[in-house]
């Protein structure tokens, strides 16, 4: 009984050591020139991601999209080209998620798109500052887990309808980052190109604009215009005294 | 017959009507961008740093309030509408140039109260200036002189005025009818404000500059580097101006009329004379601004000399701390004047610029205004001379130097950047014309200064002084094709 044990513990560590080599392997040799994450709010405080990937699969056949968002999901139909199938299946490495998809020929350039529902990503604490209004703060990291480079990564993140970006605080470089709009969604992203290990950081706050429209704007023009006009009617009036 | 005197109303004067109407027109600007719908390629910080800036620029311009004033409200309403934080906002007084600023006043201070700087420039006129074309050219080359060891063109001018006026009263010129007395005022203006261009400490603004050109150009122009730049460009200038003026102003005399008083060069001998030997004092503050001087034409060599470098501003706060330290120093605090009214103003100018380029506001509104223009089918020189035209006579918007070096130097390092030039080459030059202030007297107070002694129109120094920066816009473009490339910046 003993023995037999023993011969069942080196069998099963033997096995071990024979299936590691082949997790080790996986997301390695793949060429990605292409990597789009687009996060699009929907339904309030729920957030759609559409993550589009193109470059040459692995020796292992298959296309990775790294699980960038905590919770994500997928959602909806997965199209491309050079697919074995439609379907993602969910891959982990170690503490990496993954979401991976079969290629049909390896040693031709394939490319994926899928949605994925995000809940909760809008879903943020407002953040006060010193002084002033406060925001919505939203901080997103990628990080490139493959194991070769991604030729061009881009990330555009949009706001809920009505809101604008307020701040963007990473990167602080205004020529470093990308301000749009699109189906009356504001949106803020960055694009580079990413090494293997390598990350970005999109830091920005969001809200609801103030002094633009409705009660705010008509309070600062009041005040504005108040406050102009007794000073200069005073000082018409001092001016014309001393003349 | 009684005839019945009708009171004349004076017509209210265009600077007066600027500071009746400043502050309401600055609180619309104020309110129009803020409440503009936010554009897409910006911010709301970015909007609301722009509507700061809208509001407190056109403060500045008419002096509605003192520029004090409407510095601590930007502070106040960067940080309260979001444009920068509070810890950005206070930061600034803790900026090398502010610092440099300080250390400027307190070495200022220290050169007054030893009486050094009368010294020399009366030691200078005394023994050149016994002509009249003499006496012109004389206190030209001591303005320039004084640049070297006079950071402020204020107390420079301030300085000289009296020397001025005594020269003038000897040679019996009438204010307001005299060509020597306007030449000679209007060009102690050129000389104050362009010589200082020549050197990089001899005025805040500029120091500004550099700092821009190393923050967003990273490029870091030394004293030395400064001074081979742009000197011989302030020199042709000079010349040109005292050419300028001849011809303007055809002096009346020639020489000193022989009265039964003194000569102006033997009153200027005699007021030297009474100065007595020189003092200890006087000694002092030689040997500090000797070091000084030296430590600033010295700063690209500090490693090779010293073994580690010392930056321009510990260089001054150096020589500010000697002036007061016992033995080695002439000052106590209560005899330095420090004008913190400056420095405030100095700070907050500070701030909305450093705001508007780290809200990205300076590059939207430049790339919004740039795309109008086809500034990449312009030859490298074509976009020289606009932008040099551009910094040298934005002037006449802008009152203080301080402002258009904000507003500028960001904008002209973008567009180089944009154009794929490099920025120094655009940005350097364009430095060189912070001084150009010399159109108006609101310009600058060494411009005020002068005016006040009525020996000059508004017209004659306009005139003047517009036909020399015309003539320093062209002598820039001689030197693009020449020392500039000698010097390596094209």
């Amino acid at each position: 009984m003993k023995r037999m044990k023993q011969a069942v513990l080196t069998a099963g560590i033997l096995l071990g050591m024979l299936g590691m080599p082949m997790q080790v392997q996986a997301a390695e040799y793949i060429n990605l020139t292409d990597y789009t994450e687009i996060m699009t709010p929907v339904n309030g405080l729920d957030g759609q991601l559409e993550v589009s990937v193109k470059g040459e699969a692995g020796e292992d056949g298959y296309l990775y999209i790294i699980s960038s968002v905590e919770d994500m999901a997928p959602t909806g139909e997965v199209t491309g080209e050079n697919l074995e199938s439609s379907e993602l299946e969910a891959y982990s490495e170690g503490s990496v998620n993954y979401f991976r998809i079969k290629v049909k020929d390896a040693a031709q350039e394939a490319s994926v798109k899928a949605q994925f529902s995000c809940p909760g990503f809008y879903d943020v604490k407002e953040k006060a500052e010193t002084n002033g209004s406060a925001h919505y703060p939203i901080a997103y990291k990628f990080t490139n887990h493959l194991a070769s480079k991604i030729g061009n990564y881009e990330v555009m993140i949009f706001v809920p309808e009505g809101n604008e970006i307020v701040k963007v605080s990473k990167p602080s470089a205004y020529a470093d980052y990308i301000l749009t709009e699109e189906n009356n969604l504001r949106g803020v992203g960055l694009t580079k190109g990413l090494a293997s290990a390598g990350n970005i950081n999109l830091e920005f706050t969001f809200n609801e604009p103030f002094g633009s429209e409705g009660i705010s704007k008509v309070i600062i023009w009041v005040v504005c215009l108040g406050i102009g006009g007794v000073v200069l009617i005073d000082r018409l009036k001092k001016a014309n005294k001393e003349s | 017959m009684e005839i019945s005197s009708k009171s004349v109303k004076k017509k209210l004067s265009f600077e007066q009507w600027m500071k009746i109407a400043g502050i309401a027109v600055s609180l619309l600007v104020f309110a129009g961008i803020f409440t503009m719908p936010t554009p897409v390629q910006m911010t709301v910080q970015a909007k609301s740093s722009l509507a700061v800036f809208g509001m407190v620029f056109v403060l500045w311009v008419t002096q509605a309030v003192p520029t004090y004033a409407s510095a601590l409200v930007a502070i106040v309403m960067l940080v309260f509408t979001g444009g920068w934080t509070q810890k950005e906002a206070l930061a600034v007084l803790g900026q090398d140039v502010i610092w440099l600023m300080l250390a400027a006043f307190i070495i200022t201070s220290g050169m007054e109260k030893s009486g050094f700087a009368k010294r020399m420039a009366l030691f200078i006129v005394a023994k050149f200036g016994t002509t009249a074309r003499r006496a012109l050219i004389a206190l030209g080359v001591v303005n320039l002189l004084l640049a070297f060891v006079v950071p402020s063109t204020t107390a420079r001018a301030a300085m000289l005025l009296p020397i001025c006026l005594m020269i003038l009263q000897v040679y019996q010129a009438e204010p307001g009818k005299s060509n020597f007395g306007k030449q000679l005022m209007i060009q102690e203006i050129h000389f104050n404000n362009i010589s200082t261009s020549g050197i990089l400490t001899a005025t805040a603004g500029q120091i500004m500059a550099v700092s821009y050109i190393l923050d967003m150009a990273e490029v870091d122009v030394t004293w030395g580097q400064w001074f081979m730049a742009s000197m011989p460009i302030a020199v042709l200038t000079l010349i040109a101006s005292f050419i300028i003026g001849e011809l303007l102003f055809k002096s009346e005399v020639k020489l000193p009329p022989v009265t039964e008083g003194k000569s102006a060069s033997e009153s200027l001998k005699a007021q030297l004379k009474e100065l007595g030997p020189i003092t200890s004092t006087e000694i002092k503050a030689l040997c500090i601004f000797a070091v000084t001087v030296f430590l600033w034409a010295t700063d690209g060599y500090h490693l090779d000399l010293f073994g580690f470098q010392i930056s321009l501003v510990m260089v001054a706060i150096f020589a500010s701390a000697l002036f007061f330290l016992p033995y080695i120093g002439v000052l106590n605090w209560k005899e330095t004047k420090i004008p913190w009214d400056l420095m405030v103003f100095s700070a907050g100018a500070y701030a909305v610029g450093l705001s508007l380029d780290a809200s990205g506001a300076a590059s939207f509104l430049l790339n919004t205004v740039f795309d109008k223009f086809n500034l990449e089918a312009l030859s490298p020189f074509a976009l020289f001379m606009i932008v040099m035209f551009v910094a040298s006579f934005s002037h006449l918007v802008f009152t203080s130097k301080t402002v258009r070096v904000v507003i500028l130097l960001p904008a002209i390092i973008l567009i180089a950047n944009k154009l794929g030039v490099n920025p120094v080459l655009l940005a350097l030059p364009a430095s060189f014309t912070i001084c150009d202030s010399i159109t108006l007297p609101p310009h600058c107070k060494p411009n005020l200064i002068f005016y006040s002694t009525g020996y000059f129109s508004v017209k004659d120094q306009f005139i003047y002084g517009m036909l020399v920066l015309a003539a320093k816009w062209l002598i820039f473009g001689l030197a693009y094709f020449t020392w500039f490339r000698v010097i390596g910046l094209v």
